[in-house]
């Protein structure tokens, strides 16, 4: 399945390319549809609320491009942070075994509430039981987020508020159509682009929120084996991003659930994450952790974030229960 | 004080403003404390109702964590005392219908590490990998036991004493409900 690219995305490219290509050397490609001085700068500032790696210089006062794969820098991102508290310590790394493994050193040295670590290459990327994840540097924003006071039992609910934040983003930023996977995998028709994993901090008050997006990879770009089944921003939505922007949109929504949850509680969140989530209804495989695979119907999800899964009927099965683990593969439905 | 007298105490405190409550009585010292951090006992996280995230909403359900020491362990421990320790295990469940291992008995010396949330237990870092301890290896304060998951939430169990694991009270990739027992541990 592939998303539509409209007239006005291949107006918005051509105006694109036609400002990176002087600065990136390459030839100028025809624009497909060439917009009028007025109206190219109303393009422009779309573009620029769209995430492109387009941006006014008030010193020369025109429209500029970026490179969208240019390396991360601190001092950019927090330029542009429109946060109360969240990333304003921010912690930037060139390279980083795991951006959770450094929060964890940094919750060891008491480090203020929502500190950032932000990777530009990870070493060793993981995700849930070890599993690799693949974070080369330039295309992605991998980050954790140090969030506190959240003791263990009720820090699961910051893995759907995180995938939330994540999905709105991709939806009203990049315009794709994202859903979650339960718990908290971000896919786009069908394919991951956004992991997530949340370590309780050894101070039993702080959570660390271990964020994946794949923004700018090509398909090539992607390991053999994950070429099916993983994607990136660009991928979908056929043009280029900035990530300097994203994870500042990413913060912003983050921080505001957050706030939103300590104040009225969880409702809003979990209803928002009901309305987002493409398990709920779903035909589905359960791969539990002790091997055992089940397959049957998810039909909601429990205030407490575990699906409630009605077994196909065998046996005693059929009846409806609570699963908190297990990884859960989409079925097609047949028709 | 018998474990109904108890369970008054804890659901009066529960009701009241108190966050604090210290008591001494024949041979048993009670000491009852309410977390109004943002908290959820395990009973209530199976069911998690997150309203109990609301500050108000959080005074009011707060579990409250009850430590029960001997005073002087006479070798005869007070009979009272293993059953007081089973019944706070049991406390939250009134709350939420819940499965609740009894405590084991205790035992002299000897100390039991329990799950800090309701999730599935991992005893290595990722399948196949060896176990993060086995029955009968030293551990050391900060080490790390077991993992605990829940929805892609990772909990690393870390132990804070010294001592012998002697018993291992779970089976790898098992769910744990809150507060059962994980590790026997002899304190060295």
């Amino acid at each position: 399945m592939e998303i539509s690219i409209g007239e006005r995305q291949k107006t918005k490219m051509a105006i694109y390319e036609a400002l990176a290509n002087p600065l990136a050397g390459r030839p100028v490609a025809a624009p497909a549809a060439p917009a009028a001085p007025g109206e190219q700068a109303a393009l422009l500032a779309e573009m620029a609320a769209e995430g492109w790696p387009v941006y006014f210089d008030t010193a020369l006062a025109q429209w500029q491009a970026r490179d969208g794969r240019r390396l991360l820098s601190a001092a950019e991102i927090g330029a542009q942070l429109p946060t109360k508290w969240l990333g304003h310590n921010l912690l930037y790394y060139a390279e980083a075994d795991s951006t959770n493994l450094m929060a964890k050193l940094c919750i060891a040295q008491q480090v203020p509430r929502g500190t950032v670590i932000v990777a530009e290459k990870q070493t060793a990327g993981r995700g849930r039981l070890l599993r690799h994840w693949v974070s080369l540097p330039r295309v992605g924003l991998w980050f954790s987020v140090i969030l506190s006071p959240f003791a263990p039992a009720g820090a699961a609910l910051l893995s759907f508020l995180t995938a939330v934040a994540v999905c709105r983003v991709i939806r009203e930023v990049a315009g794709l159509p994202a859903v979650l996977k339960w718990p908290n995998d971000v896919m786009i028709c069908g394919r991951k682009v956004c992991g997530i994993l949340l370590e309780a901090g050894s101070d039993g008050q702080s959570v660390i929120v271990g964020v994946g997006l794949n923004v700018s990879q090509r398909r090539d770009e992607f390991p053999a084996a994950l070429q099916e089944t993983a994607t990136s921003l660009a991928l979908e939505a056929r043009r280029p991003f900035d990530r300097p922007f994203l994870l500042a949109a990413i913060l912003s929504q983050i921080e505001t659930r957050v706030e939103t949850l300590i104040d009225t509680g969880s409702a809003a969140l979990m209803d928002e994450y009901r309305s987002l989530c493409a398990t709920i209804g779903k035909r589905v495989r359960i791969d539990f952790p002790n091997s055992i695979a089940e397959y049957g119907v998810v039909s909601g999800v429990a205030d407490s974030g575990a699906v409630i899964f009605i077994p196909d009927a065998i046996g005693a099965g059929g009846r409806a229960r609570e699963v908190m683990a297990g990884d859960i593969t989409h079925l097609r439905t047949q028709t | 004080m018998n474990l109904k007298e108890l369970k008054e105490l804890i659901e009066a405190m529960n009701r009241s403003a108190i966050t604090h409550f210290e008591m001494e009585q024949e041979g048993l010292k009670l000491s009852l404390r309410k977390d109004t951090a943002l908290q959820i006992n395990g009973a209530q996280a199976t069911a998690m109702t997150m309203s109990a995230l609301s500050p108000a909403a959080a005074a009011a359900n707060a579990p409250i964590a009850v430590a029960a020491v001997p005073i002087a362990a006479p070798p005869t421990a007070p009979a009272n005392l293993p059953a007081a320790t089973a019944m706070l295990a049991a406390a939250p469940a009134a709350v939420t219908p819940a499965v609740v291992t009894p405590a084991p008995a205790v035992e002299e010396g000897i100390t039991v590490i329990k799950s800090p949330m309701v999730g599935v237990f991992y005893e290595a870092p990722q399948p196949g990998a060896p176990p993060f301890v086995k029955i009968g290896d030293q551990i050391s304060e900060g080490q790390v036991l077991c993992i605990i998951e829940a929805m892609k939430l990772m909990n690393e169990v870390q132990a804070e004493i010294e001592g012998t694991i002697v018993d291992i009270l779970i089976k790898n990739e098992e769910m744990a409900e809150f507060g059962q027992p994980l590790f026997k541990v002899k304190i060295k």
